[in-house]
């Protein structure tokens, strides 16, 4: 695949930010990666993924208010919206805007804005990501429907429930060291397993908190020695929450790996971490196998063995994740991004992952239907 | 206020009214305009028995906007006995009497209320199966 | 009253909530209670079902086992005194659950308690008058009382469905009904208010007893016969006492009257409670039993029918529905906590 190089990055931090709104978080990251790439950049593009906005009664069209608050021009811009994959598919746009000659530097912000909203409002806009007559409109949130699935992945394994908190303890363990993180402190058992129940068995500290924040790169031709998306893949796999917690397995996900990884000419054993979706447990879970890192079943007590911890056989979450870094759906894979790259390129002091060459990013949408994989590697 | 939607779905709602392809003779719930499987655009209307069983069940207790007044209630999944799958709630039911596998039957029960002064939602939950004589 | 032609029940429905109130409950809460529970409980209904959803089920359950086609039903016709919608009808909600749109007759009754059997008597002459070859009535409640208030030890939920067809594919045929209704205010409730108002032992002897005597009397008139001809009779049943009380002024001996009155266990299922006793009757009927109806609807007025069991009744039980009984054993008691809650007895906003 032809590379994209990745000349500039910012976030802010992932918190509940009340002085702030969600043109001003975007507007906020995009300086910052503006500032990243030295000024050389001058965007003719911009590409702005945000989840729930609209539905929140917040800006839409949010690329074309940003432009303006940049005093970016007459930029092109595209709003993109695909759930909590938004920002891997607002990074695939930027990336094919590059590759394809149309622009020579694209910049690509996420962002997301939750505070705002109740979180019971919240969780029927984040329904409406589900099938939005038959499982929104019957009780089901992505909470209901990773409660489920919990339960399957318990009988169906005979694993013990008590398992899943190693997922949560290896991403809490990364967000210990990441000051911008929502949830900057590690998580023992007894607080894991005295958490309150959402839809059992899962419970808050199964879900990736909801916050708000922005993260933002700027794309541009391999001319530097900036890290490169080696690899980039958008796969699609039937709606619908009961094919994942039927078969337990993320088809989308597994698909769009091995894709991205194809034309990075890289197999998942070549990276020297992933950003995976960690939107609940069971979806991390899910996602771990249906990228290669652990047999059907198994990952958990990858997990326990502490496969996925800095140090181990494939750090994971290496900022916290969604569930400790903080959930922004919208801009989750621009963070995830964001992260991977300075990985890679050895920015990182406290969480850094040691001589790190490659890095699997992805980030999935309404319940594994949309999977975007990309492959971070160092220029 | 939502009334047009509301509308639009009671025959899938009350009477579990699904699509039938005369193509693929794919059994769809809910219904379609186009077969997903072949995508033959003539399809027939299809009513569901209404039977079914348990294939994944969780009690929620913390709900999204709306069914708060519902809370604790069953969320599952039933896989109707033609063969697809439904996500709904179980009605009738202690949480700690289900089990996968349990038989079940539609009934008709109120999902949503809009506010006050807005349209009641009546749509499909299932109970365990009552026996006649 | 009789319709031209021979016309009778060819399927019939009951849905009774599972949840169950203990009167001592209400004691408790109320007057610092001494009474013991197990006394007598209310059937309660729970927090998605509604008068809509439990006619919807003794509908299902009716036309489980009349075997009717449902476009072929002319009417769908239920009272109830607590509509979830003050305007708009219950009726074209259930006749759409069951089918029997577009080409039918849906619409909402009221007389308080009595509206099922009023319907029943209309549906009766759309037959009889070959309007229609099926109609359906029936009666559903989940009326609400004042808290703390009399009524509140026994307001319950329930109601029954019944279809009226040909004489000659009925499992009971009617032989004659009659009405006694006068303009009496015994109990009421005015618009906007959430709950009823009564005349508290007005409504005895000057309400449900004179008129009930006296729909029943008129009814031995008609048909020349008298208590003796039933095999069982039912009356309404706001709670215990009435229906016994009547049953002995009228003649008819305790054991033929007694199974019938369920209100000890459901409370006063109003709109649904005679038809819910008359269920529970053809439940236990037999081919050339004899049945006796009389409901009671306050504001005021009682309709009185005479029915004659058919061997069809034994196939017709085959055919589909749930008894009476079945719901009576499936229960799950609350508290009043609960019942508050379950009710919409709690402000909330």
């Amino acid at each position: 695949m032809r590379q994209v190089e990745i000349t500039g990055v910012g976030r802010t931090c992932s918190e509940e930010k009340w002085s702030r709104g969600l043109v001003d978080l975007a507007v906020e990251a995009a300086g910052f990666a503006l500032a990243d790439a030295g000024g050389k950049a001058e965007p003719t593009a911009l590409v702005v993924s945000n989840a729930y906005g609209g539905a929140l009664g917040d800006q839409r069209n949010l690329a074309a208010f940003l432009a303006t608050r940049l005093g970016l021009g007459a930029v092109e811009t595209h709003s993109v919206s695909a759930d909590e994959a938004s920002g891997g598919s607002a990074v695939r746009l930027g990336l094919a805007l590059v590759q394809s000659g149309l622009h020579e530097a694209v910049m690509v912000v996420g962002a997301e804005k939750t505070s705002d909203a109740l979180p019971d409002r919240l969780e029927a806009v984040r329904a409406t990501g589900l099938d939005a007559v038959r499982e929104a409109g019957f009780g089901f949130g992505p909470a209901v429907a990773s409660g489920l699935g919990m339960q399957r992945y318990i009988e169906a394994h005979g694993v013990d429930r008590a398992l899943f908190y190693h997922l949560a303890r290896t991403a809490h363990h990364h967000a210990a060291l990441n000051r911008l993180a929502f949830f900057s402190w590690e998580l023992n058992e007894k607080q894991y397993l005295g958490s309150p129940t959402i839809a059992h068995p899962l419970t808050v500290c199964d879900q990736a908190p909801a916050c708000d924040g922005a993260a933002a790169l700027i794309l541009g031709k391999p001319t530097g020695d900036g890290p490169r998306i080696a690899g980039s893949s958008s796969v699609s796999a039937p709606t619908g929450i009961g094919g994942p917690i039927e078969s337990l397995e993320l088809p989308a996900a597994s698909r769009s790996a091995r894709d991205a990884l194809a034309r990075a000419g890289m197999t998942i054993g070549d990276m020297s971490l992933a950003e995976l979706h960690d939107s609940s447990s069971f979806i991390a879970a899910l996602s771990i196998e249906a990228v290669g890192l652990a047999e059907k079943g198994a990952a958990l007590h990858a997990a326990a063995r502490d496969d996925f911890v800095i140090g181990g056989r494939c750090p994971l979450w290496t900022f916290g994740g969604l569930k400790a870094r903080g959930s922004a759906p919208g801009a989750a894979g621009v963070y995830q991004i964001v992260e991977a790259a300075m990985q890679v390129s050895g920015r990182v002091r406290s969480n850094a992952v040691e001589g790190a060459s490659a890095a699997f990013v992805q980030c999935l949408g309404s319940f594994g239907a949309t999977a975007v994989s990309h492959v971070i590697v160092a220029g | 206020m939502q009334i047009a939607r509301a509308w639009r779905q009671q025959p899938s709602n009350l009477r579990l009214v699904g699509s039938r392809c005369p193509k693929c003779e794919a059994l769809l719930f809910p219904e379609r305009i186009r077969c997903e499987r072949c995508g033959e655009t003539e399809l027939e209307a299809y009513a569901f028995g209404g039977l079914g069983k348990v294939f994944s069940h969780s009690q929620v207790h913390e709900a999204p906007c709306g069914f708060e007044s519902q809370v604790p209630y069953v969320a599952a999944l039933v896989r109707l006995d033609e063969g697809p799958l439904v996500a709904t709630m179980l009605a009738d039911v202690d949480p700690e009497e289900v089990r996968v596998g349990m038989e079940v039957e539609m009934v008709t029960r109120r999902i949503l209320v809009q506010g006050d002064d807005g349209p009641i939602t009546y749509a499909y939950k299932f109970a365990p199966v009552l026996k006649g004589i | 009253m009789k319709p031209d032609r021979a016309v009778g029940i060819v399927g019939y429905g009951a849905y009774i909530p599972r949840y169950r109130l203990d009167a001592s409950e209400v004691e408790r809460v109320w007057k610092g209670g001494v009474r013991k529970p197990g006394g007598s409980t209310k059937a309660v209904a729970g927090p998605d079902e509604d008068t809509t959803t439990i006619a919807i089920a003794a509908a299902r359950n009716a036309v489980a086992m009349g075997g009717v086609e449902t476009a072929q039903l002319g009417a769908v016709w239920f009272g109830t005194e607590s509509k979830p919608y003050a305007v708009k009808p219950t009726s074209t909600i259930v006749a759409d659950a069951i089918g029997a749109l577009p080409r039918a007759n849906a619409a909402d009754w009221e007389f308080a308690c009595k509206p099922g059997t009023e319907a029943m008597q209309a549906a009766t002459a759309m037959v009889g008058s070959g309007m229609a070859r099926y109609a359906m009535c029936g009666g559903a409640d989940t009326a609400q009382a004042r808290p703390g208030d009399v009524l509140e030890y026994n307001t319950g939920a329930g109601g029954a469905a019944y279809i009226m067809g040909p004489g000659n594919e009925s499992l009971a045929t009617l032989q004659a009904s009659t009405s006694y209704v006068t303009n009496t205010p015994d109990f009421f409730r005015r618009e906007g208010q959430p709950y009823p108002s009564h005349g508290q032992r007005f409504t005895g002897e000057p309400a449900y007893f004179r008129h009930v005597q006296a729909s029943v009397t008129d009814l031995f008139e008609e048909l020349d016969c008298g208590p003796d001809d039933f095999t069982f009779a039912v009356f309404h049943q706001p709670n215990y006492q009435f229906p016994m009380k009547v049953a002995s002024k009228l003649g008819f001996p305790k054991e033929r009257v007694e199974p019938f009155v369920l209100s000890r266990i459901i409370g006063n299922t109003y709109s649904g409670a005679a038809l819910l006793g008359l269920a529970r009757a053809l439940d236990e009927a037999s081919p050339g039993d004899r049945i006796l109806l009389a409901s009671y609807g306050s504001g005021a007025g009682s309709d009185a029918f005479a029915f004659e069991v058919t061997e069809r009744v034994v196939e017709a039980r085959k055919r589909g529905g749930i008894p009476v009984d079945a719901y009576l054993e499936r229960s799950k008691m609350i508290d009043y906590a609960v019942y508050t809650r379950y009710r919409g007895k709690l402000k909330l906003s």
